[in-house]
């Protein structure tokens, strides 16, 4: 409640709605990439309860001032050269094997893991929520606000969360509900320093439906992201396109 | 005048049994497979449309899309269009509302798994305890529905999932203001229905489906209607629309198939308008063509059977006619007319066809009988067409009389060049000629 209290009287803001929504635009801002373009390498691997593991590379390039980014799949083997391109609001996935672009939509799976295409999209949490509740909680060394969030737009990927917010303006954890109040995922964050500011290392996506009991404990399928080689070069512009996934997938 | 010559048509052909044996096999065998073939699609048509009308909610059903053709289904006030079906002299037996989720990404999800289901259908488990009476539960039954967080999955499911009765399984959709909801649902019943109707589709409680979809109170997917079963269909479907309209609810002009339907799908309109299908109209035409592609070559068949009878028949009256030269001409010169004895022949033809009908219907009764009692279930691509999982048939007098037209019209064209030659017996000649 401190970080919103001052958040206020930096901004001048009064009222309390108002107040939130600038935590919630700081928290993007931290977020996003609003002044560079961003690229790195992310290894995906999704543990599924009595199944074993899959794993997925991709090259993920964003451009957060354009709202565009790519995801461009290099593991597995026979999945090289899909990729996800989220141009004019629209996320589409092409398959180099038929050549096609399907749409999909930011709340869909990706790759049938934990995570959705939302996720490697620009964070809009003051576009998208108000915050209904605020209190203070302490999740491990960090002292975070904890903010419950609830939809104002069916076009955010959930429509209740809560946030654990850091004193850095970092979200370090994040449960997602249904309507209902059901939790849905859980997930965790970790950041990494890379020139002067944080950027992803590690995100634990933990998917509260789809869990089993083994041996007598129950076990929920998640999906860890390990974010390498992070890199603000200046992406050419000819990447955010459909014609560029076509032709690197020749 | 035949009537005169059955008596002796009979002991005729009674007398000569064994050379027209052979006429009356044939007949029986066509005719046989003919109401075997005929009575199974009419039997499978049956249960299709019942199948489909506990699928879709109604043998007759309304729809409402508002201000386009891709609109979901969604009616704030089905009362009130039921109420104006009344009051135009209507009687429907029972009135169905339901809520639908079928583009709301619906997911069931257990014991880490995830299984995404075409169609979820919010139901009034006691309004219409007597459409789900005539689904086999392997487990419990509709009976802990009503107003509960329960749900009622098929076999195929359960089995995928390792689901038991009072499992809980989890619900996922979205709303249709867009967003995510779920409920935990408790499992009351597994149903036994493999068919396209059973194995994609869930029921819950209406009330909770309209809660979890965040529609209004009383609003509904679909309205469905049953009558007696003996009317005629098409003309139901006429009068609901024609109440309708006099109620002053626009309707889709031109809707009355689901080819129509599909030809509103780019219009644009202001409010709400409804259309109003039997439900073999609006099921995939598929599931029908089929039946029906059944049915023309059960047709076929017969036609091919009738030839043959037409050849057996000319060829065999012949025969007799000849062997018969002496008879005839005696009962010529004892008074019988040209036209008698062509009756003669042509009834004695006729004779032998109906024995032949007669015995084949009764083989085919005895061979449906015997079919009903075997279990067809390890078909699961045939279970639509089965009542649980047992092939049903009915015998469908207006397919009899016309199968029994058409055979007596071919018996007594195969017969007549035979029964002109005997109505020219000469009585002298035939008297003379010894045999």
């Amino acid at each position: 409640m401190a970080l919103v209290l001052s958040l206020a009287c930096l901004s001048g803001l009064s009222t309390a709605q108002d107040q939130s929504i600038a935590v919630l635009r700081k928290v993007d801002e931290k977020t996003n990439f609003a002044e560079n373009d961003f690229a790195s390498e992310y290894a995906i691997t999704q543990v599924k309860p009595g199944e074993g593991t899959t794993f997925n590379r991709a090259i993920v390039f964003r451009r957060d001032r354009r709202s565009q980014f790519l995801v461009l799949l290099v593991e597995p083997v026979e999945d090289k050269g899909k990729g996800y391109l989220m141009i004019e609001g629209g996320i589409w996935l092409y398959d180099p094997h038929d050549r096609r672009f399907t749409f999909t939509s930011a709340q869909d799976a990706f790759r049938n893991t934990n995570a959705r295409n939302s996720d490697f999209a620009l964070s809009n949490l003051a576009g998208y929520y108000r915050v209904e509740k605020t209190s203070k909680e302490k999740l491990g060394i960090f002292d975070c606000d904890k903010l419950d969030l609830v939809a104002t737009s069916p076009d955010a990927p959930f429509p209740r969360k809560s946030i654990w917010v850091s004193q850095e303006m970092q979200i370090r954890l994040s449960r997602e509900y249904s309507l209902s109040g059901q939790l849905l995922r859980t997930v965790a964050f970790q950041y990494q320093k890379f020139q002067g500011r944080e950027v992803p290392a590690k995100v634990i996506i933990i998917d509260e439906l789809k869990k089993k009991v083994i041996a007598g404990q129950e076990q929920k399928e998640n999906t860890t992201i390990i974010v390498t080689k992070p890199s603000f070069a200046i992406l050419p512009s000819e990447l955010f396109t459909k014609d560029y996934l076509e032709r690197i997938s020749k | 005048m035949i009537p005169m010559r059955v008596p002796f048509a009979i002991k005729s052909v009674a007398r000569r049994m064994g050379r027209y044996g052979f006429l009356v096999a044939m007949t029986a065998f066509g005719i046989a497979a003919v109401t075997l073939v005929q009575s199974v699609t009419v039997g499978m048509n049956a249960n299709v449309i019942e199948g489909s009308a506990r699928y879709l909610g109604g043998r007759y059903l309304v729809i409402a899309r508002s201000a386009h053709g891709w609109a979901e289904n969604r009616m704030a006030k089905p009362d009130e269009l039921t109420a104006a079906v009344r009051d135009a002299g209507l009687a429907p037996r029972l009135v169905i509302k339901r809520q639908i989720a079928g583009d709301n990404d619906q997911t069931l999800f257990f014991n880490g798994a995830s299984f995404k289901v075409r169609r979820i259908s919010g139901i009034d488990a006691s309004n219409e305890a007597s459409v789900f009476e005539k689904i086999t539960f392997v487990a419990g039954g509709t009976s802990g529905l009503p107003g509960t967080a329960g749900i009622l999955i098929s076999k195929q499911v359960a089995d995928r999932f390792g689901v038991r009765l009072g499992d809980e399984i989890t619900l996922r959709l979205v709303n249709s203001a867009g967003y995510i909801d779920s409920a935990n649902l408790v499992v009351q019943g597994i149903f036994k229905d493999a068919s396209i109707f059973g194995f994609y589709n869930c029921y819950v409680d209406a009330g909770l489906l309209g809660r979890l979809k965040a529609e209004s109170e009383g609003a509904a997917s679909i309205l469905g209607f049953y009558f007696s079963g003996r009317e005629n269909e098409s003309e139901t479907a006429a009068a609901i629309r024609s109440a309708l309209a006099v109620a002053g609810y626009e309707l889709m002009p031109g809707v009355e198939r689901r080819d129509d339907l599909d030809a509103v799908w780019g219009k644009e309109w202001k409010g709400t308008r409804y259309a109003v299908l039997p439900v073999e109209e609006y099921i995939d035409a598929k599931v029908m063509d089929l039946i029906r592609a059944i049915q023309v070559i059960s047709y076929v068949f017969l036609g091919f059977i009738l030839l043959i009878i037409l050849v057996g028949m000319r060829n065999t009256t012949q025969i007799m006619t000849r062997k018969r030269f002496k008879e005839i001409g005696t009962a010529r010169a004892l008074g019988m007319t040209r036209g008698g004895a062509l009756r003669l022949i042509l009834s004695e033809s006729l004779l032998v066809a109906t024995i032949g009908f007669a015995a084949g219907v009764v083989a085919a009764v005895i061979i449906l009988g015997m079919l009903q009692t075997l279990p067809f279930s390890w078909s699961d691509g045939f279970d639509i067409f089965l009542k649980r999982g047992r092939i049903t048939w009915i015998l469908s007098l207006p397919f009899l009389a016309a199968n029994y037209g058409a055979l007596g019209l071919m018996t007594l064209a195969g017969a007549l060049p035979a029964a002109r030659r005997a109505s020219t017996i000469s009585p002298a000649v035939a008297m003379s000629t010894i045999e």
